[in-house]
């Protein structure tokens, strides 16, 4: 029998989503008071109407909705994905007012690919958009790397039990700390301890390439936010070639990938257990399958000859396939370089390090390579266990923060997640296809948005059919969540109709 | 649960250590500091396997 | 018994298992030599990749200094390698110094002429092309495009490279010669006094929001 969801039910789920806009109503700020540094009026407007309807919102929501009770796992992870819905759609006001979308639609495509840190983006004449807007946009990745509820729990939520299980909701579910808020609280240290550390660099590295010091300053912030929240938002059209520089690159590439580690491994690295950051699966997982990924790669690009050189062929190959594998995105080739230089084993070698993905508790997407490793050791121990007696008892164990025991409950919870994974690249691709994509280039924007990436070869454009969108906008959707919150909300929805 | 690292009645991952952002005495400062170049240094050594894989590759083909 | 016979076959595996780690690594990595080193097997694989008909792409008939647009010449860039081209567009962003050249960035999409904010129709993204030329030419450039300027619109004249040596492998053009087609202009835009009428509107339905919330969250709490 399916419980019907009641009054109560919706309550809680209405409050905590009214603090989570709230939340985003005030991240707002930011970029209003960049705005208005910069005396750029009319985007500064655009931000005080967002502001505004947000803050209406979500206040309206909390005030409607007072309740006492604590949130059940159910409702946190319905919050997780309904407050990020609501998220998309309120934040998209600010996008949609700078007038350089088609559609609401599109302005709600960038927000999500904001939150979702994917950086695909349907925004036209990036080049000469505000700065108040570009803010705007980062900061949209950096708070969505972070987790938007986690900036909620960080400073409106108090420590209660419930407040774990909306943090899991949003596909984390590391606890570093005791408390849940103290979690919160350490990421914010890590993150931004780096934040000053490499916005300074970038700063220095901008400056001595020849920008000046304002816009060097916030091409580093905006860099930065992108890199570490492993976004790949970009303040201009040319993304990471607009750079022409191998400082550059060697200052981004450092800050995505030690973006793209799990929390809790920075957490056990900075508070002295030093080991870890070669013990620790996913380390090991992630530098075979980028090492595979780059094979794949090379060979791609040796075949048809690409790269005059060595340096060239390992900056651009390096470039790309990491950012891919740490679903960064940002690129310093363009496009559609992918399709008409580097060609389709290339290609091939890029999708595969974008669909397995970064560290899980981290701003990365895809499979998750404590996945890759664990069912790589499952299939070790099951191999195992075919060549030994039957009387013999097999077992792996795998090192994350702690040594554990490899058993069959957490494999099979690894293969269905890579599997919902595959399903929804699977189903980005059919999409493309069914609009007469080519089925690599189709399979490669997909596999981008559902991993989070940000990396396209061209088929995502302001031009592509409304419904591709809209499965592009599930698939980020889903692949930050990671499922469970979306079948939460989906079941919940069953439960009104069908619930007694 | 969501990621497939299991949680024994919620220990697993818990730190009995100093919270968060009271930076008390230079040692935590100090460790953070190490903490923060041990991870670039993982970087570091990525970057060496790009570029080996990129001699082996352009050698090799060529 | 059986313990024992379990512990001896655990260790056995142990040991071997160091070793055939060893041996099949040395087996791979000749396979792939192998691989690598048999051309018949390499160049059969993979088509080289085709000219696309739908842009431009050169012929043997194609004069020297020819005007390419960036769409063209990122769609056949091999074909384009190498070869004198002319390119026009509008300058945006900063020209980035650096000794005795610099980089600047030369957009030909549909803001090339007018800004968004100035009237003009989306078109889809921008696109354009990174131009290496000597520092003092850059320095002719006085407007650059941003949120603020529309920048000035300049022509090109040099070698295109699809993946440049002196520069790590980068799609850039080294220019020869630089001309500005029309100045630009800083952009004007117009206040809009209904939105911040709606804006201060919503502001302060927010603000009566809090007091309330404020009040029913004392009340609820006693």
């Amino acid at each position: 029998m399916i419980v019907r969801p009641r009054w109560a039910d919706f309550k809680v789920i209405g409050l905590y989503t009214g603090k989570v806009i709230v939340g985003v109503g005030l991240l707002m700020v930011i970029p209003l008071a960049t705005s208005l540094l910069f005396r750029e009026w009319n985007p500064a407007i655009d931000f005080l109407l967002g502001i505004g309807a947000c803050l209406a919102f979500g206040l309206g929501l909390e005030i409607l909705c007072q309740t006492s009770r604590d949130m059940a796992w159910g409702h946190g992870l319905v919050v997780a994905s309904f407050s990020w819905f609501m998220a998309t759609i309120l934040g998209a006001i600010p996008h949609y007012l700078s007038g350089h979308f088609n559609s609401y639609l599109d302005a709600m495509f960038d927000v999500m690919s904001g939150y979702t840190t994917t950086g695909l983006y349907l925004l036209q004449d990036l080049d000469h958009v505000s700065h108040g807007f570009n803010m705007w946009r980062h900061v949209l990745t950096f708070a969505g790397g972070q987790g938007i509820i986690v900036i909620a729990l960080t400073f409106l939520f108090q420590g209660t039990a419930g407040a774990y299980k909306i943090y899991v909701g949003e596909g984390k579910d590391e606890r570093l700390l005791p408390n849940v808020i103290q979690t919160t609280r350490a990421i914010w240290l890590v993150s931004l301890a780096y934040l000053m550390v490499g916005s300074s660099f970038l700063w220095i590295a901008g400056m001595s390439l020849g920008q000046g010091p304002v816009r060097g300053f916030l091409h580093a912030v905006w860099i930065f936010m992108s890199s570490w929240s492993t976004g790949g938002f970009a303040p201009q059209s040319y993304n990471s070639i607009y750079y022409h520089s191998l400082l550059y690159e060697v200052i981004t590439v450092p800050i995505f990938v030690i973006g793209s580690f799990n929390f809790a491994l920075h957490w056990a690295v900075w508070t002295g257990e030093k080991r870890e950051i070669y013990r620790n699966i996913e380390t090991i997982s992630f530098f075979t399958t980028v090492a595979i990924a780059m094979l794949l790669a090379m060979a791609g690009l040796m075949k048809l000859n690409v790269y005059p050189d060595i340096i060239a062929l390992f900056r651009k190959m390096f470039y790309q396939v990491v950012s891919a594998h740490t679903t960064t995105g940002l690129g310093t080739i363009y496009s559609r370089t992918f399709v008409r230089q580097w060609g389709t084993l290339a290609m091939l070698g890029i999708i595969l390090a974008m669909a397995i993905g970064a560290s899980a508790c981290s701003t990365g997407g895809g499979f998750k390579g404590i996945r890759m490793g664990i069912i790589f050791k499952g299939l070790i121990q099951d191999v195992r266990r075919l060549i030994s007696p039957e009387s013999a008892r097999i077992v792996e164990k795998w090192h994350h923060i702690s040594t554990r025991l490899l058993d069959d409950a957490t494999v099979r919870m690894a293969m269905l997640i890579v599997l919902s994974y595959a399903g929804i690249y699977a189903l980005g691709t059919v999409a493309g296809v069914y609009y007469g994509y080519d089925l690599v280039e189709a399979m490669f924007d997909a596999v981008s948005a559902g991993s989070n990436s940000g990396l396209s070869c061209g088929v995502v454009s302001p031009t592509m059919p409304t419904l591709m969108k809209v499965v592009y906008l599930f698939e980020m959707w889903a692949g930050r969540l990671e499922f469970m919150s979306l079948f939460a909300l989906a079941g919940y929805l069953v439960a009104l109709f069908r619930g007694r | 649960m969501v990621a497939a690292a299991p949680r024994c009645g919620g220990e697993g991952v818990v730190y009995k250590r100093q919270v968060g952002f009271e930076l008390q005495n230079s040692g935590g400062f100090y460790r953070y500091l190490i903490g923060m170049a041990l991870e670039v240094s993982a970087t570091v050594v990525l970057m060496g396997v790009g570029l080996l894989i990129s001699i082996f590759g352009f050698y090799l083909w060529k | 018994m059986r313990i024992v016979i379990d512990r001896k076959e655990k260790s056995w595996l142990l040991n071997g298992r160091l070793k055939c780690l060893w041996l099949a690594f040395a087996i791979a990595v000749k396979v792939f030599l192998v691989i690598l080193s048999d051309p018949a097997l390499g160049e059969a694989a993979l088509p080289q990749i085709s000219l696309n008909p739908d842009y431009t792409f050169p012929t043997k008939d194609t004069p020297s200094g020819v005007e390419v647009n960036s769409a063209s010449l990122v769609e056949n860039a091999s074909a384009w390698n190498g070869r004198t081209i002319a390119f026009k567009g509008e300058a945006i962003g900063e020209a980035m110094m650096r000794r005795k050249m610099a980089w600047i960035h030369l957009n030909d999409d549909a803001y090339m002429w007018k800004n968004i904010e100035e009237g003009a129709q989306l078109g889809g993204y921008n696109s354009g092309h990174a131009i290496w030329v000597s520092a003092d030419l850059a320095m002719k450039i006085r407007y650059f495009g941003d949120f603020k300027h529309e920048g000035d619109v300049v022509k090109v004249v040099g070698t295109f490279n699809a993946a440049c040596r002196q520069h790590g492998g980068d799609m850039d053009i080294h220019a020869s010669t630089l001309d500005i087609v029309r100045v630009g202009h800083p952009v004007h835009d117009v206040f809009k006094t209904t939105r911040a009428i709606i804006a201060l509107f919503l502001l302060a339905a927010a603000f009566a929001l809090h007091r309330v919330h404020t009040i029913i969250r004392r009340r609820h709490a006693f």
